[in-house]
């Protein structure tokens, strides 16, 4: 009989049996299990795709035109006037944070200042109303109005038409920005925007001279004619400019959603191990059940392929079934993430591209095969004779070459997630060790609650001898849903309770408010106002804006250095500021600090940035300050204590060294929340000072935190129910084995309610088990946060930690009073019947 | 008549605490084609492993099984599947149906192993015979167990085998149900012209059959 003949009488005895399995609810956890693994791939996949995508596609948006030159100097007017002799198209914006009044109401903005022609790449969209998708508008604001994004918009509660005070002007609200092309390229940006035209900016005041400003100058045209200006246009280059196409458009973003895809990727794949080992376990008891059949059909002379082809067949119809539903599930898990951040990603992102989906489900049916495999050889030695016998005569495959291609797949979804051999070793080698640690942990408290199980009531003794018979099975229980647990309390705690303790250790007149764009001769009407008010004087700080362009004569650059970040910060702009005696918060470590009256140019330079730049001792620095240059030696490295937050330098040097160059002054001090009428005058006085309310930012920053830490907790929430479904197979596992003693003790006495009650101080107990591990776990995790990352006292929280003890033990408990409510209902003579 | 099976100097030994155990020694015995055959001996006495060598089902520590012409010692497990395909039918003291298919699946499961056509249509007639048609779409939970072996017996005739072996089929059922499961199973047996193997305690049951062998501490005697 030809082999399709043959397949096909093997798919339907396959799909008949399983499709009484479906209606006996006997698949459940086994598509359960798949479906929370790919679910949790496939989400992770597609909303990093779409945001990779989105810069993608959207790299000439990002910075509105074909090529952008970004400088802290305006652009100069000869190559304005050589791009218009090309016929290039040209815009120009001006950038910076400034406060902004409306009535009593203040607010720290981003600044846009447009000419005509913006953007030249992109649309701009407005509206009348916040939080829209905009209509696309080829203007931009006229003199004399401004528009403000949606959170502007509600933060200071404007209505079309509202004044709002920028600097020394009073500018009208007259559209809402629903999406702006190059803000793309601050993601997440903690100001919200404000755009006004260029012709309104002098009137202002708000630009002096050594303003943090930001000026672009922005080229759009065809390539040809654009290839031959932008290689002018490089020789042009100051070393204040920073050159920028559509290629190279916000690299630092690729490199953190790089990051972040790596990082949500191995999240994810935690779920996807746990709720392999619920596969393994879930399919091994299927095959367990199977067995009887298996050998009835050998017994009518069925091979041992058509045994492994039939189970085979029905493995692939779970699996694409599974796969398919968990691809749906993670797709509307994408869409409602994405649909949560719509505040902070403005844009439409690009529709998904479910091309993406496809390695989640492959791994899904991967994950179905390779971890069955030890179950389906089980099945395929079957022997015949077992249909004499009640026990099984095959050995169980315990053959370690079954479970090779399962430990393949996970080192290579690993390796593929990392793309880092190191990263893939540590992540592996750490999830071992968390593993071996939560087991060793289970160990040690069923050995101690074994020491007093003589003294417990039957029900608490019963429940608790169940758990340590089945050692085995409590420590997979209890590692299974404790990682997951453990991963969401740390997070909990980081975005709650060290950020609230951070803030609380802080001493209580620590400075609130940072001023910055003082002018020098401002200082002395600014010393008076703080005298006048009985407030503490602050200290000013002098303050110049330099560009490193050398150390021992060699010229910096990017490509000197791999990591991305230490990329950016060489090429940045200092803060650099003079000072005779060393800063409180600032500690020498190497070199010496000069005199008072020192007239030797020199450098302080702060330690950690130092080793990151690999600038050492006695090395030549030269730096770009308004258009001229200073180079001096290093003569001395310090540590900084930021939490003063008091201003701080990397770069300090005796006032010989800068005093010549032009310098805004910045200071900080406390401001007690009652007295914010206080800060409004002081912006209405001098409104080129920006005044940075830094309990502001971190309420905006700990928002963002919030946001972010929602997308991990989402994945970490698979990882907690992969854990309690490694929790219930394992379980299931002792299902005939419960049954019979149930039923024993029935025929003995045991009423309902006692069988109910041994039932309860089982999970119980295991919850308690494996809520109290994680919760230890992670406390101690939060200590070496707090104590390595963040420099303070850890505080222990009782009231969180009794919040996890009791979340975790019910979710345990209840999930196995549910999943095992039959058991004590079952009559004893049919349940005696059925085993 | 031409003997259908046959079973030379048959031997199994199986691995115990204390060493080798023997439970059968040297078995020789001829069955012709189309007769019924009891095998009989106390709890103990090697019956089910002798029924499991002549089927095929195991494998001999020594000896040989030839059935149908084939030696079947020298096959593997594949090679004696392929052996028993179409030609051995089976009923076994508790029913061995499968739970999860009904009356009329069960039947039918041999013929679409062996990719039979009309299994269907074939597996209702067989059903009609044993007095079950109208049981056909219930599961095993919802016979009774003279029903369920009705059923067992229905299915192990479904390929029309040419031997057919039981294992004490009456086992599990009360006197009067398992008289009438006896009945049904020689009725068929005669219908069919298969040769019955039947394995059973029970020496009036033996009686009924053609030839009695008796099997005592893995001999026959």
């Amino acid at each position: 009989m030809n082999l399709i003949h043959r397949l096909q009488q093997q798919m339907k005895i396959a799909a008949k049996l399983l499709w009484r399995e479906f209606k006996n609810r006997e698949l459940n956890l086994l598509i359960v299990a798949l479906l929370i693994a790919v679910t949790s791939m496939s989400s992770v996949s597609l909303i990093t795709n779409r945001v990779s995508v989105a810069l993608l596609q959207q790299a000439g948006d990002l910075i509105a035109a074909d090529v952008l030159v970004s400088s802290t100097e305006p652009a100069p007017v000869h190559w304005l006037n050589n791009a218009k002799s090309r016929s290039i198209e040209i815009t120009q914006t001006v950038q910076f944070p400034s406060i902004v009044l409306s009535g009593d109401e203040s607010h720290l903005v981003s600044i846009k200042a447009v000419t005509m022609g913006y953007p030249l790449r992109g649309e701009l969209k407005t509206d009348s109303k916040p939080y829209t998708e905009g209509t696309v508008t080829q203007s931009i604001p006229a003199a004399g109005n401004v528009w403000v994004d949606s959170r502007l918009f509600n933060a200071l509660q404007l209505s079309m038409g509202s004044l709002i005070e920028v600097g020394a002007v009073k500018l009208s609200v007259s559209r809402i920005i629903s999406f702006e092309p190059d803000f793309g390229g601050d993601l997440f940006s903690a100001a919200p925007r404000l755009m006004m035209n260029i012709a309104d900016l002098d009137a202002t005041g708000l630009i002096v001279p050594g303003s943090r400003v930001r000026y672009k100058a922005l080229f759009a045209a065809p390539s040809q004619a654009l290839n031959s200006f932008k290689l002018w246009l490089e020789s042009q280059l100051r070393p204040t400019d920073r050159m920028q196409g559509i290629k190279d458009a916000r690299p630092e973003l690729k490199t953190a959603l790089d990051r972040a895809d790596r990082f949500l990727g191995l999240s994810a794949l935690v779920a996807v191990m746990l709720a392999a080992i619920a596969i393994a376990l879930a399919s091994a008891r299927y095959a367990r059940r199977h067995e009887n059949s298996s050998a009835i059909m050998r017994t009518f002379g069925a091979k041992q392929n058509t045994i492994l082809a039939i189970f085979s067949i029905q493995l692939a119809i779970i699996g694409f079934i599974a796969s398919t539903l968990g691809l749906v599930a993670g797709y509307l898990v994408n869409e409602g993430i994405i649909y949560y951040f719509r505040q902070l990603i403005p844009h439409d992102l690009p529709a998904a591209n479910l091309f993406v989906l496809l390695p989640a489900f492959f791994t899904g049916m991967l994950l179905i095969f390779c971890f069955s495999l030890p179950a389906l050889a089980r099945l395929k030695n079957i022997s015949p004779v077992q249909v004499f016998q009640s026990r099984t005569t095959v050995a169980t495959s315990r053959r370690f070459i079954f479970y090779i291609p399962a430990l393949l797949i996970i080192a290579l979804l690993t390796f593929w997630q990392a793309r880092d051999i190191q990263l893939a070793t540590y992540y592996l080698v750490g999830l071992v060790a968390t593993v071996v640690i939560l087991i060793l942990a289970t160990l040690l408290l069923l050995s101690v609650a074994s020491q007093f199980k003589s003294q417990l009531p039957v029900s608490w003794r019963l429940g608790l001898t169940y758990l340590i018979r089945r050692k085995l099975n409590t420590m997979i229980e209890s590692a299974g849903f404790g990682i997951g647990m453990m991963v969401i309390i740390i997070l909990v705690l980081i975005r709650t309770d060290l950020i609230d303790d951070w803030l609380v250790s802080l001493p209580e007149d620590t400075p609130n408010q940072f001023l910055i764009n003082i002018q020098p001769h401002q200082i002395e009407k600014l010393s008076s106002i703080f005298k006048a008010t009985s407030r503490k004087q602050p200290i000013f700080y002098p303050m110049v804006r330099g560009r490193l362009t050398k150390i021992n004569d060699k010229v910096v650059s990017a490509d000197d250095y791999d990591d991305p970040r230490t990329q950016r910060l060489a090429t940045r702009l200092f803060n650099l500021t003079w000072a005779s005696q060393l800063p409180a918060e600032n500690e020498i470590v190497e070199g010496q600090w000069w005199s008072d009256k020192e007239q030797t140019s020199q450098f302080s330079f702060d330690k950690a940035l130092a080793e990151q730049l690999g600038i050492k001792l006695g090395d030549k620095l030269t730096y770009y300050i308004s258009g001229k240059t200073i180079t001096a030696p290093v003569t001395s490295f310090r540590t900084i204590n930021w939490d003063s937050f008091k201003p701080n330098f990397f770069v300090i040097s005796p006032a010989i060294t800068l005093q010549n160059f032009p310098a805004t002054y910045i200071s900080s001090f406390y401001l007690n929340k009652n007295n914010k009428d206080f800060l409004t005058q002081l912006v209405r006085q001098f409104p080129n000072i920006t005044v940075l309310d830094v309990q502001q930012m971190i309420n905006q920053i700990r928002d963002i935190m919030e946001k972010v830490s929602l997308i991990i907790e989402v994945v970490f929430l698979f990882t907690l129910i992969a854990g309690i479904l490694v929790m219930i197979t394992t379980m299931q596992s002792t299902h005939d084995e419960r049954i019979r003693d149930n039923a024993i003790m029935k025929t003995l006495g045991a009423s309902k309610k006692q069988l109910r009650k041994i039932l309860f101080t089982e999970f119980f107990l295991i919850g308690v088990i494996s809520s109290l591990i994680a919760t230890i776990a992670a406390n101690i995790t939060g200590y070496a946060i707090a104590s390595n990352l963040m420099n303070m006292q850890y505080q222990v929280h009782l009231n969180s930690i009794a919040a996890s003890l009791i979340i975790g033990t019910s979710i345990i408990t209840i999930t196995g009073l549910v999943a095992f409510r039959r058991y004590h209902k079952m009559p004893p003579v049919s349940t005696l019947r059925q085993v | 008549m031409k003997a259908i099976l046959q079973a030379i100097s048959l031997t199994k030994m199986v691995a115990a605490p204390e060493g080798k155990l023997t439970i059968l020694s040297a078995v020789n015995l001829s069955i012709p084609s189309g007769s019924s055959v009891a095998i009989t001996g106390s709890s103990g006495s090697g019956k089910s492993t002798l029924l499991g060598l002549l089927a095929g089902l195991d494998t001999p520590s020594d000896g040989k099984v030839i059935m149908d012409g084939h030696d079947l010692s020298g096959m593997d497990e594949d090679g004696r599947a392929q052996c028993r395909a179409g030609r051995v039918g089976f009923v076994f003291q508790s029913f061995q149906l499968v739970h999860s298919l009904s009356a009329l699946e069960n039947i039918m499961l041999p013929m679409e192993l062996a990719s039979l056509a009309n299994a269907r249509e074939r597996s209702k007639e067989i059903l009609s015979q044993v007095g079950l048609s109208e049981r056909g779409s219930h599961y095993p939970s919802q016979l009774s167990g003279g029903e369920q072996q009705r059923v067992a017996i229905a299915r192990a005739y479904a390929l029309k085998p040419k031997i057919l072996f039981a294992d004490e089929p009456t086992g599990n059922l009360d006197q009067k149900t398992g008289a009438t499961i006896i009945d049904l199973l020689f009725d068929m047996n005669k219908h069919s012209q298969t040769t019955l193997v039947l394995v059973t305690h029970d020496t009036s049951l033996a009686r009924q059959c053609d030839i009695t062998y008796q099997l005592e501490a893995g001999q026959l005697v």
